[in-house]
């Protein structure tokens, strides 16, 4: 199933022509995605690709300056993001912000309780499944302000699931744990895959990312240079060099276009297709695994 | 024995305190709102009574029943127009809206009512005491407004603590845009704050014109005192409210008896050496808990 044959309708959340400039860096250049419903998409970029700002485009803190965001088929764009987290747009943020002076139980109970709709005994049910489900549930009354890291990152999930999301936004929740913790967060997010959910993944651990989405784009200073098969996007030149910081054959200044649509039929093979890419400046060098592109596929 | 009895006074004195200065604490905590014009919405509290009283034939003691719900209300749509138009533009222009409110209720009241002052008739509440012993009696109008004051307090603390909605106020208060993100309104969520402190304004109000005389001018001056009450106490923080409010009590009345001059003075010198010396308050809070 490729998104491009889903219509409108059919595609959970569809973003049309999106642009955003902060001043004169541009984060989204008319941006284009589709997210079917149980869908799992990671997305990896430099720093300041514009990722974080396309999630928080999607849920509502960022307005952009053009373009259209469907969701479940609706037009959502002038949503407040608490009404698109009631439609089941769920978000984390890339630093954890639990509510500090509440406990671990409150913080999801609110969730539940606005993003849900669950009424009394319903929400304390349902705030207690997901704090079993995520791992917190020994936690229940610990202040969310004095969790460690992989708490605070798992309470990010799960106040995200407590509003029973449609669609979950995940804001590097492996960034800065280590392995083992990164693996039974994986453990947690292929959990909710089986549930239906779909999701949206910015990730920079690859290993997290490899085994949990079945579709990956690279986003660079607001376009996606890359959308198909992670082994694919990774194995790509394109995202090798914004990755490896090599430099383009290009002179550095302003934006200019480096490789215009490298595959000649975009609708028919999204797995290669590469669009353009517009090139401002240096990318940071990323910590990302890049020697084994066919891991876990 | 005469020290003893200021130190009692001054916690009857300090239950008015707490109970004015607890919708000062809760919009501050909540909403970072420093209202300016708290004080002459009391005093309008007091006003709106003076005007049912006579029309209702109800009780001064009972006036609340009708003035709390109609200050409640207003809150919520003084929150919702004027108060979050301009705290999404600055939150420092909430400021200036309130110092401009204070100053039309003022003069609105002042144009309506004359600088006459007036006061309720509770009978025998107002001279009535018992007698521990000798020296020591206690009013029943102070004690009064302390226990309503004391109870107003715990009422909160526990609808804060425990209630659907006392959380969902504290999620906004702890990460307004954070809260967004589970769902919560939070322009709601203010309006109903804003309600509950202003039914709490009401209140201290009605007290006020039952233990002493009000007129138009008289917000400001216990805008003073609240205001101590939650700087003494530790901002955002309802317990430090209270006991702000009976540490500014116990400062006037002992202060009165070192001399009579000293009984205005006392508690603003309290304020400035806890500003000194424990700036963070006697109960200090990092968001409200």
């Amino acid at each position: 199933m490729t998104a491009e044959v889903l219509s409108r309708k059919e595609a959970l959340l569809k973003l049309e022509n999106i642009s955003k400039r902060f001043g004169k860096i541009v984060v989204a250049d008319n941006l284009s995605l589709k997210i079917g419903p149980g869908e799992a998409l990671g997305i990896v970029g430099p720093n300041g690709a514009g990722k974080t700002t396309l999630f928080s485009i999607i849920s509502g803190d960022v307005v952009p300056d053009k373009g259209r965001i469907y969701f479940s088929g609706e037009l959502i764009n002038r949503l407040s993001p608490a009404k698109r987290c009631r439609l089941g747009i769920g978000r984390t943020y890339q630093i954890p912000r639990p509510f500090t002076a509440m406990t671990v139980f409150e913080n999801v109970l609110v969730a539940a309780y606005e993003g849900a709709g669950a009424r009394g005994q319903n929400a304390y049910r349902l705030s207690t499944t997901i704090l079993e489900q995520t791992g917190l549930f020994h936690l229940a009354n610990r202040p969310g302000g004095q969790l460690g890291l992989l708490q605070r990152k798992r309470l990010e999930i799960a106040r995200a699931l407590a509003s029973r999301p449609k669609l979950l936004l995940l804001d590097e929740v492996a960034s800065g744990l280590t392995d083992p913790e990164v693996a039974s967060l994986v453990k947690v997010v292929l959990g909710l895959r089986s549930s239906g959910i779909s999701i949206i993944w910015v990730e920079h651990v690859m290993r997290a990312l490899m085994g949990s989405v079945e579709r990956m784009i690279c986003l660079a200073s607001g376009n996606i240079i890359a959308d198909g098969s992670p082994s694919d996007v990774l194995a790509s030149p394109l995202v090798r060099e914004v990755f490896l910081g090599t430099e383009p054959d290009v002179p550095d200044s302003g934006e200019v276009t480096v490789a215009e649509s490298l595959a000649p039929d975009e609708s028919e093979d999204r797995t290669s297709q590469i669009t353009r890419m517009q090139h401002s400046g240096d990318y940071t060098l990323q910590t990302i695994e890049l020697d084994q592109p066919e891991a876990n596929q | 024995m005469i020290w003893l009895n200021a130190l009692v006074q001054g916690i009857m004195l300090g239950g008015l305190y707490a109970l004015f200065a607890c919708g000062l604490s809760l919009l501050f905590g909540v909403m970072e709102v420093i209202n300016l014009a708290h004080g002459d919405m009391a005093v309008a509290a007091g006003y709106l009574a003076v005007v049912l009283i006579p029309a209702t034939h109800i009780g001064a003691l009972w006036s609340f029943v009708i003035v709390v719900p109609i200050f409640a209300v207003g809150g919520y749509l003084l929150q919702r127009t004027l108060l979050q138009r301009s705290l999404d533009v600055d939150p420092l222009i909430t400021l200036l809206v309130t110092f401009g409110l204070s100053i039309v209720l003022e003069n609105v009241l002042l144009e309506v009512f004359s600088a006459d002052s007036h006061s309720f008739a509770v009978g025998s509440l107002v001279t009535g005491a018992f007698k521990l012993n000798a020296q020591i009696s206690i009013g029943y109008l102070p004690l009064l407004i302390l226990a309503v004051a004391v109870v107003v307090l715990i009422g909160l603390q526990l609808l804060l603590s425990y209630s659907k909605t006392g959380r969902l106020i504290r999620a906004v208060a702890d990460d307004r845009e954070a809260s967004q993100i589970t769902g919560i309104d939070y322009r709601h969520i203010f309006g109903l704050a804003a309600s509950i402190a202003l039914g709490t304004v009401a209140l201290a109000g009605l007290a006020l014109g039952m233990y002493s005389q009000f007129n138009p001018t008289t917000g400001p001056s216990y805008l003073i005192y609240a205001f101590e009450a939650v700087v003494v106490g530790g901002l955002g923080s309802l317990w430090g409210t209270l006991l702000g409010g009976v540490v500014l009590g116990i400062a006037t009345t002992v202060g009165f008896q070192l001399s009579p001059n000293f009984g205005a003075l006392g508690p603003h010198l309290v304020f400035l050496a806890v500003l000194a010396f424990l700036p963070r308050g006697l109960l200090p809070k990092k968001a409200l808990a």
